[in-house]
């Protein structure tokens, strides 16, 4: 698209009367104080807004001409408020956001491309220093990076340790190990189901779903960008879906419930002891301290399984969460300080603390903080899970229209649909297919 | 009154008088379906208040208790001094106080015009309001903040009390129609002939008549704008001015439920509403002893 | 004259409202409409280019969205308003007898109004749950099942369970409305009624029904409009599965304005409901027109 297509007349009028609004955004005032609007979405929770506060505090006091107001941005209504933004340039500055976000909003001209900050990072190792490459490289998006990674959000399973070792079981480290365990842990007369993960039509289920179609060779995109889903990837991607939903429809060793549960309700169920097996995100780690710490010793994190695509696809889905500035600040440098100041080793120690496992730094030399040794489960997971978390644009660069086919829950639907049997994986997957075969227009 | 619907041989008086046999099945019958409707209906919400205070470890623990075993204020604690809930409150009371008043009262004289005076395009402005409701709003937000922005509104509070009146209006006017319909024409004719004012007997005669209808819609205002949350997100950036439900939200993100927050937050969004239920109650029933309707 | 100058006056008295909802909420529509004849898909170039009527051609002839969702929409709107109306009205008449502690029990009736959306959703997405939910552990305690009702996970049951959240939200307005209509009821009436014989039935029939048929048309006529496109609970309960069970106009509108940013196509699915409501209304408010006057 060309740039300038991007401001539509509305928008060109809003921007005339700028000055009625300008106010709430930042703005650079007569002293050189540079006012830095910044919105979140996934540190809004107590605990973790009083913990940015004080890395925010951190940050103006080393560098006195800009500050920092924090605005959460919440619910799932955050399309809305980023949309109603853009349609009345009442943008924030700078915002962390879905992982999607940078590249959809770069695809109407709004982004600042941060190819500087990805450039300064190449000169001076902190590229290097990052876990996966496609925690950038899934913002690379006609030439230009749309956003920085500075969060890792992981998808780990979870197993109990004590059912296993009763049962003289190893962890798992194979599908068909994985399998059998979950079905000879299954024990509903006992209160146990063998596995559980969320199957519900919500955007989490495709997660997991997405780390077996890895594993199984699979994938959605191909390295350059091009849809697969149902073509090259259409066999794997089948097998991957077989495999998810025969734990609840064939060996039925999950709960009955799963075709509408969200990340919330799996969660649950492990954390109170219920299932052997539990696919969550980090979240459970805090959980499992908070709810039932009885339980934290028994509780481990399997290695990441190995599947049909052989040891070279032995990889997780994780999702490296965006930074990204705003093209019509009148701030874009000192945003871009801010940005360059907060993705750094050790500055966020502050919020792993407030919600341990939900939020992971994408750094390579934070794997030994005191406070992930001091954790078993913290460490295991950086262990086994963080080095092969890779992203939604494996095994290529990302697109702007995954950020549809995820917000439609495109293939979350082939999981919900098979489990509850309205369709069989073969059609549900070629279903999804042409659904985003629209969104690409191909 | 109506009690003698239910058994037409006698009449009862509840307060101890005449009570017949049949009377008296009435009456149980009348409250066995009160007390089942209410422990099915509010069951929810009891659950809902008894979770809020509930320590974290019993909120999903497998022996479910229908009470606490360690009470807690715990949970609200956290809500309240832990996040900008005073704050938030105070502003929602504000918007949502500021427009149920100017709804109410906008919506008086609309209603009375429409349901007492011909007018040319009478019919056309009841299709509007209509109509103006039939539009899903979540694709409404757009314009609107457009709307709002060019009038220079943005991020006030002002936009919201604008937005939650024009909204409401479809609804009270409709409503307020409905009862001044149904208050009996000779009322006002004879004042008419008395030479009062049109102004006049609107304010002597009829609004007293219709206590109830008012007090149905001022609550209906109120709710409103004190549940909602769409236009309060999008009119709304800085967080001083956020109201209770951006704030309730802000506890629910993409992956995450925070249960304990959630429903000491619903509490303590629930609690002052149903205080002013309370209130309203007198009203409804001083209009209906004040009514003259029956003439 | 007279009669003139009462017109004038009510233009004076309609005229804060006109303006209010001309400009927020009619502008908007008009706005929504012409968005709905353009590009406007946040993903390509030229938003503002002139398609037509190419949105409502795809919506009227696209497999598995606009028509499986309407026919759902019109079961979840005829359920949820059919539901909460028979409550409403059955709760009302209890509380309009001269029963003790009857504010009491008519404010707790109202309490469901109160919660907000998001809780109302999630609470109930708990208490439906097939291993925690508390509606489960308690039926299995009284020993009325074995095994737990997967009220949201079987495609069969998860629309009744859904349409049963939206009554419990939507009674408390009705109830309030017919409860302050039913006060309008003369007792006179009721009690020579009475006197003259007439049953229960009758005197419902005859002596009640026609004090709150007009605020009963005017509520189930605004609780449709509200419930054909209300969302969030549905979105928040089952994300419009199991296996798409539940996916109604609205969800389908906002996913496809706001995750999809077809926010053309989304307007055009927004106009087909606003049509489809129209012609409802308008068919509605005729039928009880030409019955209210048989019945005068």
């Amino acid at each position: 698209m060309s740039s300038e297509s991007g401001i539509n007349r509305r928008e060109t009028l809003a921007l005339a009367m700028g000055g009625l609004f300008a106010l709430t955004s930042g703005e650079a005032s007569a002293q050189g104080q540079a006012n830095l609007t910044f919105w979140t979405v996934r540190l809004n929770t107590p605990e973790l807004a009083a913990a940015l506060k004080t890395i925010l505090a951190d940050f103006e006091k080393e560098n006195p001409g800009i500050k920092i107001k924090h605005e959460p941005v919440s619910g799932n209504l955050v399309y809305p408020k980023f949309l109603t933004a853009i349609r009345g340039q009442s943008m924030p500055d700078i915002a962390e956001a879905y992982s999607y976000h940078p590249l959809q909003f770069a695809a109407v001209d709004q982004m600042e491309p941060m190819d500087d900050i990805i450039a300064l990072w190449k000169s001076n190792g902190t590229l290097a220093n990052i876990f996966n490459e496609f925690a950038y490289k899934k913002f690379l998006w006609k030439d230009h990076y749309w956003g920085v990674p500075y969060n890792l959000d992981i998808r780990p399973v979870y197993y109990r340790k004590d059912l296993l070792e009763a049962k003289g079981i190893k962890p798992p480290t194979t599908w068909a190990e994985f399998q059998a365990a979950a079905i000879a842990l299954n024990d509903p007369a006992s209160g146990t189901f063998g596995v559980v993960f969320p199957a519900g039509n919500f955007h989490i289920t495709q997660h997991f779903y997405m780390s077996f179609m890895f594993q199984a060779g699979g994938s959605i995109l191909d390295k350059d960008g091009n849809l697969i889903f149902g073509t090259t990837a259409k066999d794997a991607n089948i097998k991957a879906l077989v495999y998810l939903t025969d734990f609840a429809t064939k060996h039925k060793v999950t709960p009955p419930g799963i075709a509408s549960y969200n990340t919330d309700d799996a969660h649950t169920i492990f954390v109170q002891g219920r299932a052997a097996f539990g696919f969550g995100t980090g979240e459970v780690i805090s959980r499992v301290m908070k709810e039932n710490p009885a339980m934290f010793d028994k509780v481990g994190i399997l290695e990441v399984l190995e599947g049909p695509g052989g040891p070279s696809n032995k990889l997780t889905a994780a999702f490296y969460n965006p930074m990204f500035v705003w093209k019509h600040s009148p701030v874009k440098e000192q945003a871009k300080t801010f940005v360059k100041w907060f993705v750094q080793p050790g500055r966020l120690e502050r919020l792993y603390e407030a919600a341990p496992g939900r939020h992971w730094p994408i750094f390579k030399t934070d794997i030994d903080a005191p406070r992930v040794k001091n954790n078993r489960l913290l460490d295991e997971a950086l262990r086994k899970v963080v080095p092969y978390s890779t992203d939604f644009a494996y095994p290529g660069f990302g697109r702007p229209e995954m950020g549809v086919i995820d917000g439609e829950k495109m293939f979350a639907a082939p999981v919900n649909e098979v489990v509850v049997g309205a369709k069989t994986p073969e059609k549900a997957v070629m279903d999804a297919h042409e659904a985003m075969k629209k969104v690409f227009q191909v | 009154m109506t009690a003698q619907a239910a058994s037409p041989a006698t009449a009862i008086e509840f307060a101890g008088f005449r009570i017949t046999y049949r009377g008296a099945i009435t009456l149980g019958v009348v409250y066995g379906l009160l007390l089942i409707a209410v422990t099915v209906i509010l069951f929810p919400v009891f659950w809902m208040a008894s979770s809020s205070l509930k320590p974290a470890p019993e909120l999903f623990a497998r022996n479910q208790t229908m009470l606490p075993v360690n009470w807690t204020l715990e949970n609200y604690r956290n809500v309240w001094t832990g996040t900008d809930f005073p704050t938030y409150f105070w502003n929602s009371f504000k918007v949502a106080a500021l427009s149920t008043f100017f709804s109410v009262v906008i919506s008086m004289y609309a209603a009375y015009a429409i349901a007492r005076i011909r007018f040319a395009g009478r019919y056309a402005f009841s299709l509007l309001m209509l109509v103006t409701q039939m539009f899903p709003h979540i694709l409404l937000v757009i314009p609107l903040f457009l709307i709002i922005q060019r009038l220079g509104l943005f991020n006030t509070h002002t936009a919201l009390v604008i937005a939650y009146t024009a909204f409401s209006l479809p609804f009270t006017i409709w409503m307020l129609r409905g009862f001044f319909e149904a208050i009996p024409m000779e009322l006002e004719e004879a004042a008419a002939i008395d030479g009062a004012s049109l102004l006049m007997t609107f304010h002597r005669i009829i609004l007293p008549l219709a206590g109830p209808g008012i007090a149905a819609v001022t609550m209906f205002g109120f709710i409103r704008g004190w549940n909602e949350f769409l236009f309060a997100l999008v009119f709304l950036q800085d967080r001083e001015l956020f109201t209770l439900p951006i704030g309730l939200a802000s506890f629910q993100e993409e992956y995450t439920f925070r249960w304990d927050l959630l429903m000491a937050g619903a509490g303590i969004i629930t609690l002052p509403v149903l205080f002013f239920f309370l209130l309203m109650q007198r009203f409804i029933v001083q209009g209906l002893l004040g009514g003259a309707v029956k003439g | 004259m007279f009669l003139q100058q009462r017109a004038r006056f009510a233009y004076v008295l309609i005229l804060p409202a006109l303006v209010l909802i001309t400009l927020l909420n009619l502008y908007p529509i008009i706005e929504g409409f012409v968005v709905s004849l353009q590009a406007q898909n946040q993903m390509r170039p030229n938003p503002e280019a002139f398609v037509g009527f190419k949105h409502y051609v795809r919506a009227l002839t696209e497999q598995d969205a606009f028509w499986s969702s309407l026919g759902r929409t019109l079961v979840w709107t005829a359920g949820s308003v059919a539901g909460a109306y028979l409550l409403a009205l059955g709760l009302a008449l209890l509380l309009n007898m001269d029963v003790w502690g009857r504010g009491f029990f008519r404010a707790l009736f109202l309490i469901p109004w109160v919660i907000p959306d998001v809780c109302t959703a999630l609470l109930w997405k708990w208490l439906y749950g097939d291993e925690f939910g508390v509606i489960n552990f308690l039926l299995v305690k009284f020993g009325l099942i074995t095994r737990p009702v997967l009220w949201l996970s079987n495609p069969d049951i998860a629309m009744p369970a859904v349409i049963f959240v939206q009554i419990w939200k939507l009674y408390p307005v009705m109830f309030i409305v017919l409860l302050a209509a039913l006060q309008n009821v003369p007792k006179e009436l009721f009690e020579s009624a009475t006197i003259d014989g007439a049953t229960m039935r009758q005197r419902f029939w005859y002596v009640t029904l026609p004090f709150i048929r007009s605020a009963s048309v005017i509520i189930t006529l605004l609780a449709c409009i509200w419930t054909f496109q209300s969302f969030d609970i549905v979105y928040l309960l089952t994300g419009g599965g199991p296996a798409s069970a539940t996916k109604i106009l609205p969800t389908l509108v906002y996913e496809k304005a706001f995750w999809g940013l077809e926010m053309g196509y989304a307007a055009a699915l927004a106009m087909l409901m606003l049509l489809g409501l129209l012609v409802f209304s308008v068919a509605y408010l005729l039928v009880y027109r030409s019955q209210s006057e048989a019945s005068a």
